[in-house]
């Protein structure tokens, strides 16, 4: 290649990273003016959407999942929950069962959060607790089970029952796990529990 | 200077940054163009459904608004769609919401037909004039008795923004209107022809129904044999007469002609025309600094539809989505000095998008659109932060605005708690919970519009600890969802 083919050839080069570097520029600009158009209704919500399975990593589980007794007998029964990378700001459990096979005798709340304004036990087979204020803020790891509510009941009568959330998944008046900063519910996931009473 | 970079050089690159700065506002400006393309607009019908008399011409309101609230609209070119029993009667001209300004928009195109109506409408005001909401009114009528849709054509309707920007909207959500027409007195008039119809009492040709008191209140002579009567449970009855001829003697105006054989059917509303229920009221807040102008959401429960109503699905969402047998409806208030609210004919905020609107009289009484006089319902009452109260039980609302349904409901105020989740676009979900308290909370030193419509629950302009204590108050006193 001649001297004169080698300037030639800069030359283009040069023209070309030019050319490139405008067109860099046009779309940085485009997607800067852009950003702003859909957060104008909720300046605290997140620029990074993240996926469904990574909101919804919350989960409630009962503890035991499957417990025998004799009809007359009592049990405990815990209710725990886990949001690995998340801050919780509060809870909303709704446990139904039914109250031919089983009593509800009484719910003690756990320490995690420092309100529990509603704690109820009604007489239809339902326990609807509410609470909030954690007294942590810490970020939840992978090995952190909170400890939301345990439960007392008493085996009425012979026969097979479940325990189980009230749960749909995104619905807020249900059993909720809430997100600090975000108050989304993230809860994702919930178990049942067994009781056979012989 | 390096050699590399002589006049020639130089000359290139400037010709090749022209180049490019052409190109790139070309680009800029396609791009420009499709971004303002992503702004949705929203049609909303008032009311979405009904059940109303054949030959009853009715009004329904159309409400077309962007979903961005900083968008506007300067030209309307919608094609409705009419199917089943309704025909269009008419489309009035748009008009701005609020305000109701009806010189905004000039006619372009109006055609009517049965089935089908296009209107064009354009604005030449400056931009700062023009409507954020249009609101249309379509007059129809159902033919018979049957069901029937008014829906928007979607392929042939576009609503135009600020006409400087030049763009049009791409259409969000498109409500229709389903309605049911049932059996009336249907004064249509006679059909020359040989039909008669045998009066009961008298056999033989005679022509007998006389549609000369055209209100609905008709009293069935004795003499008719066995008439099947559908009973309500009402004080205010309401029964529907059918497989009978119509008894009413001649008075010697127009006449029906009916088939002999034919199976006729007349609606007797007795109470005169324009029978829906009207209610007045007066409610409070609970512990609030001020009392801005609002819309109340009143759950109207039809008791003995509801009962006989199948199972709602588990998964519905009954809050926001009222099942068979409930009708919301969503009314303008304003407060007195005292912070007593009553409906207002207008005020200053846009209404819920998709919300049905209740009409409200110079004097405050609300028109109950829909609903069957006679019958047992549930009033409840909810703010936009607030939750539900039940106000009213087993409660036979009568036509018109009778004295006995002017209530009284300060001593029942709403309390705050249940407030709007911008997660779930703005609704709230009929109770108060974590998620509420999470919402406030997450706010706490807010006085933004945006976060204090969420979070404010005592309108004093700020989200603080007294927003939370009122919540917390809420649930720990009436735990009850709504």
């Amino acid at each position: 290649m001649s001297d004169q083919q080698k300037q030639d050839f800069k030359k283009i080069i040069v023209v070309l990273l030019v050319l490139l570097l405008l067109f860099v520029a046009i779309f940085f600009l485009r997607f800067w003016k852009k950003t702003p158009l859909g957060q104008n209704f909720n300046p605290k919500t997140s620029k990074v959407v993240p996926t469904t399975a990574e909101i919804l990593v919350g989960k409630f589980s009962l503890d035991p999942v499957e417990e025998k007794i004799k009809a007359g007998g009592q049990f405990t029964l815990k209710i725990a929950f886990s949001a690995p990378g998340k801050r919780i700001d509060g809870a909303d459990v709704i446990l139904r069962f039914d109250p031919q096979m089983l009593q509800a005798l009484e719910a003690t709340a756990g320490t995690y959060f420092s309100l529990y304004p509603r704690k109820e036990i009604k007489k239809e087979g339902t326990i609807q607790v509410t609470a909030f204020a954690p007294s942590s803020d810490k970020i939840l790891s992978e090995s952190d089970e909170i400890l939301f509510l345990t439960v007392s009941f008493k085996a009425l009568k012979a026969g097979v029952s479940q325990i189980t959330f009230d749960y749909q998944k995104g619905r807020t008046n249900l059993t909720t796990l809430v997100e600090s900063k975000t108050s989304k519910n993230i809860l994702g996931s919930v178990n049942q529990a067994k009781i056979i009473i012989q | 200077m390096p050699k590399v970079f002589t006049v020639k050089t130089i000359f290139l690159i400037l010709v090749a940054l022209i180049v490019i700065v052409i190109a790139g506002l070309y680009i800029n400006n396609y791009l420009q163009r499709s971004k303002a393309a992503e702004s949705k607009v929203d049609i909303a019908f008032l009311p979405t459904n009904g059940n109303f008399l054949v030959g009853e011409e009715k009004t329904e309101d159309i409400i077309v608004q962007p979903q961005e609230t900083d968008k506007k609209i300067s030209g309307i070119d919608i094609t409705f769609l009419a199917d089943g029993v309704i025909k269009i009667l008419d489309v009035k001209t748009p008009v701005s919401v609020p305000g109701g300004d009806s010189s905004i928009f000039t006619q372009v195109i109006k055609n009517i037909a049965d089935k089908k109506a296009r209107i064009s409408y354009i604005s030449q005001k400056p931009a700062a004039e023009l409507p954020h909401s249009v609101k249309i009114q379509l007059s129809y009528k159902g033919e018979s008795v049957g069901g029937g849709k008014i829906s928007i054509d979607s392929t042939n309707t576009t609503i135009i923004g600020n006409v400087t920007t030049g763009y049009a909207f791409v259409l969000g959500t498109l409500e229709q209107g389903a309605f049911t027409f049932t059996a009336g007195i249907t004064p249509s008039p006679t059909t020359p022809g040989p039909s008669v119809t045998p009066s009961p009492t008298t056999p033989g040709p005679s022509v007998t129904p006389s549609p000369t008191t055209p209100g609905p209140s008709v009293t069935p002579s004795p003499t008719t044999p066995g008439p099947s009567v559908t009973p309500s449970p009402t004080k205010v009855p309401t029964p529907i007469l059918t497989n009978t001829p119509v008894p009413t003697p001649p008075s010697g105006e127009d006449k029906y002609l009916i088939n002999v054989g034919d199976k006729q059917s007349l609606t007797i509303n007795i109470g005169g025309a324009g029978t829906s229920p009207q209610i007045r009221f007066k409610a409070k807040l609970t512990a609030t600094v001020n009392n801005p102008d609002l819309y109340f959401k009143l759950r109207v429960k039809d008791e003995v539809a509801l009962m006989t109503a199948g199972p709602t699905p588990a998964t519905a969402d009954m809050c926001n989505n009222p099942p068979a047998g409930v009708t919301d409806f969503y009314i303008p208030v304003k407060a007195d000095g005292n912070g007593v609210y009553s409906p207002a004919q207008a005020i200053s905020l846009v209404s819920p998008a998709g919300a049905k609107m209740a009409s409200v009289s110079a004097d405050g009484w609300v028109t109950l659109d829909g609903l069957m006089a006679g019958k047992y319902y549930t009033l409840n009452l909810k703010g936009p932060k607030t939750r539900s109260v039940k106000m009213v039980q087993h409660f036979t609302l009568q036509a018109g605005n009778s004295a006995t349904q002017d209530f009284d409901w300060t001593a029942n105020p709403l309390d705050p708690g249940d407030v709007p989740d911008p997660n779930n676009g703005g609704k709230q979900d009929c109770t108060v919970n974590s998620t509420d308290w999470s919402l406030i909370q997450s706010r706490i030193g807010a006085t933004d519009q945006p976060n204090l419509d969420v979070a404010d629950v005592d309108y004093n302009g700020l989200v603080n600890g007294e927003d939370i204590g009122k919540m917390i108050h809420t649930l720990a006193t009436k735990p009850d969802d709504d």
